[in-house]
């Protein structure tokens, strides 16, 4: 079987790197939207403890900061980098 | 409440301004064509982009504004950092990289890239300037209430000194300068706010009577309310009569001498027919402008005071006393299970037209104050009424989606040099912002337990915290807090600059203008929105700087977000369709804000009841409103040949 070098053609990796980038979005949009229900209309549950004695509030509100910081370099280690992708050819 | 002035911290704060003007006199060599003005050549490290990205983006509505107000309210003010992060994640993983490709120096470039309409470029130039104006409100302020306690200066002065100083990096060096300054910011600011976190938790958390001055705040009683209204002493001394807005049900007054002016005030807490008496503080404005604190002329000078230092723990959790150093969770466990004395304010109005603001003692368990629903903002959640509900979410959807609209910010993305780079920038700039977002509660709740807070402005929160510590970091986060305001300023000058000199005059207007003199006018234009901001920001004096940031984030997350998104995710978008939606979107929101409760409230004196908007926050229905105009628009004036944007949909 021949070997086909992986394709980073611009367009290719524009495409690969825009789906990727929706889904990641979207798994912080459900943890945010959640977040942001859940204050809205059954505030007392941000009172309850889960762990380590801490409200989950707090271990929340941390966990989207993180979770932001986490998917962000997920982001980052999968996206794909054009051979092309420099400003004179891209724009 | 009086600060005194450290020369120390007049010493840092005049290095650091004579630091960034040297540097952008020495980068301005670099920045003559309208590619280095605009752009920084494209050639900036992507590492340095991202911390710039944070010296941007970290506004004092982040370091004093969120600081400030999880300090006088606990975990609501933490809301906003949430908020604030999670529009980062709309910028990297939707708008970044199309940005940078699709673009050249400004926000109308990006939007205009595939149309070339003089109607977009109109429509995105006036969008940049009134969501920059917007936000440079708060930013002016917020400089004006740093200079106060770091050089004695009044508000105006500071506001004029940040404006000189941003107008002399912006017109000399432009974007290369701007982003220079951002990063030294970002890193100091990042750096030094976890020095301050590791030094609250060393110092853990002890039990006080009162604040740094050494005062332990007096409780009377309990004593019948019967016994109360009669009464004509207390703990021997004289009670001062009624009237004149005074009412003994809420306070009172004991003359601290049988001739003198001077009093103690009270609160009155009742509870099951026994009465509590706690200590407040009072201060009048009469209405030739003097003050007076407890009856007693303000001032540090003899027969003067001043208003007491606030914020300290009135019980920790099983009778301790002191904690000792703490860790990070701990920290969060012990304040849970302990009361902090915070503090409310009434205003009583008096016959002459005089005020006097009470300030009084609110010991509250640290549960309710690490749970959300505290602040005014806020508090309407836990009413229970739909529209409270709605209020929340739309403020939490503008702060998610405007983010990603700031011009400041999206103008960052074309000083590097492709979009891969544009990219990394971005991670950098979201692990080193939500690394300093998680620093803000340990800030806050730190400050709030310190006994330094200025129970009048909240914005002093952490430089005060820091000077708790040592006097050497308050010197040092002053100087950083003023060069935050440098920052950001700078890069919402620029922006504006860009949109006059660029998409206005040459793309709308259509004038001939070489690289050179597009430079030019931009730094002319530079100087009028620097002049402008100036007067805003003195005229704006009163208003919370937290507050305008959520109008800004409206505004520019209903102007320009929808089009940049349907732009790149809708092949049926067009030139009209984008025109349409910008103008509804910016319009819509502007004329919300104008309309809203707490602006006829704050701005016009009005009452909140005759608003004729139904929110204060307008994005649950603005933002909405632009991604349906841009689609009938669009669908109104589809093309006949159905070649609408092939570059933008691979």
């Amino acid at each position: 079987m021949a070997f086909s070098p992986p394709d980073t053609s611009a367009a290719y990796t524009q495409r690969y790197n825009s789906k990727l980038g929706l889904r990641l979005f979207f798994v912080y949009l459900a943890l945010y939207a959640a977040f942001v229900l859940i204050n809205a209309f059954e505030p007392s549950w941000m009172e309850w403890r889960p762990w380590g004695g801490v409200n989950l509030a707090l271990l929340y509100g941390f966990g989207l900061i993180l979770a932001a910081i986490a998917l962000a370099f997920v982001y980052g280690f999968l996206a794909k980098v054009a051979s092309t992708d420099h400003p004179e050819a891209s724009r | 409440m009086i600060h005194e002035v450290s020369p120390l911290a007049v010493t840092l704060f005049f290095a650091f301004v004579a630091g960034t003007v040297g540097l952008s006199f020495y980068l301005g060599r670099k920045a003559t064509s309208s590619e280095g003005y605009f752009a920084a050549h494209g050639q900036i490290p992507w590492a340095v982009n991202g911390i710039a990205f944070a010296g941007d983006y970290l506004s004092a509505a982040s370091f004093l504004g969120i600081c400030g107000m999880i300090a006088a309210y606990g975990y609501d003010g933490f809301l906003y950092s949430i908020g604030y992060l999670a529009g980062w994640i709309v910028a990297l993983f939707v708008i970044a990289e199309p940005m940078k490709r699709m673009g050249k120096f400004t926000f109308a470039d990006a939007l205009d890239s595939t149309f070339d309409s003089r109607g977009i470029k109109l429509v995105a130039g006036i969008s940049t300037l009134v969501v920059s104006i917007f936000y440079l409100i708060p930013q002016m302020v917020g400089a004006g209430a740093l200079i106060q306690p770091l050089l004695g200066l009044p508000h105006w002065a500071g506001v004029v000194i940040v404006g000189c100083v941003v107008m002399v990096i912006v017109v000399t060096a432009g974007m290369v300068s701007t982003t220079w300054v951002q990063f030294l910011k970002g890193s100091l600011l990042v750096i030094f706010s976890l020095v301050l976190a590791v030094m609250v938790l060393n110092r853990g958390l002890n039990v006080r009577g009162g604040g740094v001055d050494g005062h332990d705040y007096t409780t009377l009683g309990p004593i019948s309310a019967s016994e109360l209204a009669t009464a004509t002493e207390l703990d021997g001394r004289k009670l001062l009569p009624d009237g004149d807005g005074w009412d003994r049900s809420k306070w009172v007054r004991l003359a601290d001498a049988p001739d003198s002016s001077s009093f103690t005030l009270f609160s009155v807490v009742t509870d099951d027919g026994q009465v509590i008496l706690r200590e407040a503080q009072a201060l009048t404005k009469r209405n030739d402008g003097s003050k007076f604190v407890d009856g007693s002329p303000m001032g540090g000078g003899e027969g003067e005071r001043l208003l007491r230092p606030v914020g300290h723990v009135s019980k920790l959790p099983d009778g301790e006393t002191e904690t000792g150093p703490v860790g990070p969770i701990e920290f969060f466990r012990i304040v849970q299970d302990s009361e902090i004395v915070l503090w409310g304010n009434e205003v009583i109005k008096h016959e002459d037209g005089s005020s006097t603001t009470a300030y009084f003692q609110k010991p509250t368990e640290g549960s309710r104050i690490l749970r959300p629903g505290e602040h005014p903002i806020f508090s309407g959640i836990r009413s229970g009424k739909t529209k409270d509900r709605i209020e929340f979410i739309s403020l939490m959807l503008a702060l998610f989606c405007g983010t990603a609209s700031l011009p400041h910010i999206l103008i960052r993305y074309y000083t590097v040099k492709d979009a891969a780079a544009a990219r990394k920038s971005t991670i950098v700039g979201i692990a080193s912002i939500g690394f300093f977002y998680v620093l803000t509660l340990y800030l806050g709740l730190g400050a709030m337990t310190s006994g330094t807070l200025d129970i009048q402005d909240t914005n002093m929160a952490a430089p005060l915290l820091a000077k708790s510590l040592s006097p050497a970091l308050f010197a040092i986060i002053s100087a950083i807090a003023f060069t935050t305001v440098l920052g950001t300023v700078s890069g919402l000058i620029l922006a504006s600059s860009g949109a006059v000199a660029h998409d206005l005059l040459v793309g709308f207007f259509g004038m001939k203008l070489s690289g050179n003199q597009q430079v030019r006018i931009a730094k002319m234009a530079a100087v009028v929105v620097g002049a402008i901001a100036i007067v805003l920001g003195i005229a704006f004096q009163k208003m919370n700087v937290t507050f305008l940031v959520g109008w800004a984030f409206s505004i520019a997350a209903s102007a320009n977000l929808p089009s940049l998104v349907m732009l790149l995710f809708w092949k049926g978008t067009t030139r009209q369709g984008i025109i349409a939606s910008v103008f509804v979107g910016m319009t819509s929101s502007l004329l919300w804000v104008l309309l809203s409760g707490d602006t006829f409230q704050k701005v016009y004196g009005l009452p909140a009841e005759s608003a004729l908007a139904p929110l204060s926050q307008p994005g649950i229905v603005t933002i909405p409103l632009a991604f349906l105009t841009l689609i009938v628009v669009s669908l109104m004036t589809k093309p006949t040949h159905p070649t609408a944007i092939p570059s933008l949909h691979p």
